[in-house]
């Protein structure tokens, strides 16, 4: 800023005569005295926020990147916990299936002692056996415990993949902080060209600020970007899916 | 069924996308980061139903949605739009563009398998 308006200021009062308008021109200089110092201050102020913004746009990709990250971390952790699920689950198919061999086996043994024995006429022994074997069937029945594991692990597998639905507010947090960065970034142009314009005065200028110099975003992102309320949308969008494929 | 390619230029709704196919038991399944990754994959790889983004870099899923139907060998591909843009003039824009159907983000695994199977019905009513 030129200190010689400033400076021009502190000239005698007697050197204005009040009756050639020169008053209004001491009181002009006065103003001047105490806009610079104020308009000094808006350049510091816009100079500070231009500079604090890339860092704040830095901040907001780093958190975007995070979360990322993060998010990437937990779906692991939840595809392991499936894959878990899904080797119990043949495990206990397997158990089934070995619980249901012995149960045969042991049906076929009790028959083929319980003929054996007829042939010879004696029925005792081998009527005891058949109630051995039938007691040893019933203690290996698993009819209700492995239904009741089976409903534990399919319920982990509903939850485990509800998780890993509700990570969508990742993608969907990650648009809007996108958006804001962008806002930002925006501002940052607007508070650069004020700045070029009380350093290289004002000429020329006005032209410029019609200039779409917004930098492209840094991701793609839906300004309406929302995580609630897509059940509604999803009703709207459905119409129309439906309006279209009535009109084909 | 096919091959499916997913298209989302995030590395998250690509997972969440291909873990929600694979309890559908689709398993074949291959991805592209955004429209003109698609197209590469596409050409080089070959899929037989897009399940894709709208908001990507590069190329979105809007464009790649009409470079598809403009291409003779693709035309009939099935496209699914799986968007955050609920907006009723998105879905109008999408369907012009010839998409088969529309999700809304956040989606659901039920949801995700209800449009996919929709769209095989038509496919297969049409070329029956």
């Amino acid at each position: 800023m030129d200190n010689s308006i400033i400076q021009s200021s502190q000239i005698p009062d007697e050197q204005f005569p009040r009756d050639n308008g020169a008053g209004s021109l001491k009181d002009f200089i006065h103003l001047l005295h105490e806009i610079v110092p104020l308009l000094e201050n808006v350049r510091n102020s816009i100079e500070e926020s231009s500079h604090r913004i890339p860092k704040a746009s830095k901040q907001l990709s780093k958190v975007t990147q995070e979360t990322e990250d993060a998010t990437v971390e937990i779906l692991n952790v939840l595809e392991a916990m499936t894959a878990r699920i899904t080797s119990a689950e043949t495990h206990l198919q397997r158990l089934k299936s070995i619980i249901q061999n012995s149960k045969d086996s042991a049906k076929r043994i009790a028959e083929k002692l319980l003929a054996s024995s007829s042939e010879t006429g004696g029925y005792s022994s081998a009527e005891l056996t058949t109630l051995v074997v039938n007691e040893f069937i019933a203690g290996i029945d698993g009819s209700e415990a492995i239904p009741s594991i089976e409903d534990v692990l399919r319920k982990t597998r509903e939850d485990s993949m509800n998780i890993a639905m509700a990570l969508q507010v990742q993608d969907i947090a990650s648009q809007q902080i996108a958006s804001v960065a962008h806002t930002i970034e925006s501002v940052e142009v607007q508070l650069v060209r004020a700045l070029n314009r009380f350093e290289n005065g004002s000429a020329g200028d006005i032209a410029d600020d019609n200039a779409d110099e917004t930098p492209a975003p840094a991701r793609a992102f839906d300004v309406d970007a929302r995580y609630g309320g897509s059940e509604e949308r999803q009703d709207i969008a459905d119409e129309i899916v439906k309006q279209f494929s009535t009109n084909k | 069924m096919g091959k499916f390619l997913v298209v989302d230029d995030s590395l998250t709704m690509r997972r969440i996308v291909v873990n929600a196919l694979k309890t559908q038991g689709i398993e074949d399944v291959i991805e592209a980061a955004d429209g003109k990754d698609a197209v590469a994959k596409i050409l080089s790889e070959g899929a037989q139903f897009v399940i894709t983004d709208w908001n990507m870099p590069e190329m979105n899923g809007l464009e790649l949605a009409k470079w598809l139907r403009t291409n003779p060998q693709y035309e009939n591909i099935p496209i699914l739009m799986v968007t955050t843009r609920g907006n009723k003039d998105d879905v109008i824009e999408a369907m012009k563009a010839r998409v088969n159907n529309y999700i809304v983000k956040p989606f659901t695994p039920q949801g995700l398998k209800e449009k996919i199977d929709q769209i095989l019905k038509t496919v297969e009513l049409k070329s029956a």
